[in-house]
């Protein structure tokens, strides 16, 4: 019975922090991410451990630089809190070109599907539709 | 794919090419069924017992109306190129911005049947003294572990995994890896080999965590710098002998040089002094101008053979030194 309140507090404790990194945007948009690539998962993509988070400054963009493969296919999964409205991925030359590319928008969740024909750098870029501080999470999946 | 088997994570996508924007699906999430009135070899399908094929039509047309309500649907065009001011404010993410070893693989594999098996490296013959040439060393085990994947070789696969653990255990860094390494070896028992590439990447994810939180920043890079070397060399010694101006277009990567570079130089004083980091220095450039070729021309049988020496000469070196 002496047990009993420790085992309390810790069943409290962990309670709080469950909620604490539910209620986390930076967390939460990191888990849509990797839940909506788990689609490409199942079509064969190879999910990349790493991945970019950070939290979009009003009024500029969000880009990052990717080395791609000739022969291989991307998919580039973002996803960011419900603040930053509806999202978007382009996909860009090293000289800031845009190229074609398959995109996939649900909200605040979008991806971009690419398959360069030359190896390179490559430049990746998310939007949002409105102008707030939203933390983002973006990685992505090759084969 | 059956429309009625459709997977719970459909994804809604748009195609957007020459500026237009249309509303399409994955292709690979496409039934491929005949269409009535059609052949397929020999066998007609303009019978009228084509149900279940009108069923799947239906079906699709009922998903595709809901992925037109789901997506922008629009004519959206391509968007405005960037500016130069946000080319140059683009941010580079180690683990995200560098290829993995098993991305080079996955874009290798697909130029051709390659015999993997051939290219693994022997253990250093030297032990490893300095802290910098371990984290090297533990980055060319990842490539070497992905590379034992490739050739789905099981027990390479484990071997790799005992070198990795006792490095990390001389860097402090054992416990974060004993998990790990049971999942890797259920992997190669299971012949997972998709799988274990991803989990070779998450562990050096989870060791470059686990230096960042010891105050360890340096060796994050060199480790990640030990396995893109690594990779270069396999790739560039299959290449050697086994040229292909299409494989050799994956030898193409000016950026992932001018990262570990910079990185290089952002070193404290007292690392740089080390040999084997002066010594990267010193070759770096050489790879940098090697792996720049046009991007629309592949890498030629000398560049090959020039990126296939430097690497092969640092790999060597970062073995065989001992401080």
């Amino acid at each position: 019975m002496k047990s009993f309140p420790l085992l309390s507090s810790l069943a409290v404790f962990i309670a709080a922090l469950s909620a604490t990194a539910a209620d986390d945007p930076a967390v939460t948009c990191r888990r849509e991410a990797f839940d909506l690539a788990g689609a490409w998962s199942n079509d064969g993509f190879r999910l990349r451990d790493g991945c970019w988070t950070g939290v979009f400054t009003p009024g500029k963009s969000s880009v990052v630089r990717v080395n791609l493969l000739a022969g291989n296919r991307y998919w580039f999964t973002v996803a960011a809190g419900a603040t930053a409205g509806e999202l978007a991925v382009a996909v860009y030359t090293e000289d800031g070109r845009p190229v074609a590319i398959q995109s996939h928008r649900d909200g605040t969740r979008a991806a971009a599907q690419f398959q360069p024909t030359s190896s390179g750098s490559f430049l990746v870029r998310v939007e949002q539709s409105r102008n707030s501080a939203a933390p983002f999470c973006l990685i992505y999946s090759y084969k | 794919m059956n429309p009625f088997c459709l997977p719970l994570h459909l994804p809604t996508v748009t195609l957007q090419i020459d500026g237009l924007q249309r509303p399409e699906m994955n292709p690979s999430f496409l039934p491929l069924h005949p269409v009535p009135g059609t052949t397929l070899g020999s066998t007609p399908f303009n019978n009228g017992s084509y149900l279940p094929g009108m069923l799947r039509h239906a079906c699709l047309f009922a998903v595709l109306a809901v992925s037109g309500l789901a997506d922008d649907g629009g004519t959206q065009g391509l968007p405005a190129p960037l500016s130069q001011e946000q080319i140059e404010a683009a941010v580079l993410i180690e683990n995200v911005s560098i290829p993995s070893a098993g991305e080079l693989f996955a874009a290798f594999n697909k130029t051709g049947k390659h015999d993997w098996s051939a290219l693994f490296r022997k253990p250093p013959v030297a032990p490893l003294l300095s802290r910098p040439q371990i984290a090297l060393s533990i980055g060319i085990l990842i490539a070497e572990g992905c590379l034992a994947a490739e050739a789905q070789d099981r027990q390479q696969v484990k071997n790799v995994s005992r070198e990795i653990k006792l490095l990390a255990k001389s860097l402090g860094l054992e416990q974060e890896f004993v998990g790990r390494k049971n999942s890797i070896a259920d992997l190669a028992d299971s012949k997972q080999w998709d799988a274990l590439d991803e989990e070779l990447d998450a562990v050096q994810n989870e060791l470059a965590a686990s230096m960042t939180a010891h105050r360890d920043d340096e060796l994050v890079t060199l480790m990640a710098l030990g396995c893109w070397l690594r990779s270069l060399e396999i790739i560039s010694s299959h290449l050697a002998t086994n040229y292909t101006g299409d494989a050799a277009r994956i030898l193409r990567q000016p950026a992932v040089v001018g990262y570990f570079t910079g990185r290089l130089d952002a070193l404290p004083a007292k690392l740089k002094a080390a040999p084997i980091i002066a010594e990267l220095q010193g070759a770096l450039p050489s790879v940098a101008t090697a792996l720049s070729s046009p991007a629309d021309s592949p890498a030629s049988v000398e560049t090959v053979a020039a990126i296939r020496k430097l690497t092969t000469d640092l790999l060597d070196h970062i073995g065989q030194t001992a401080k």
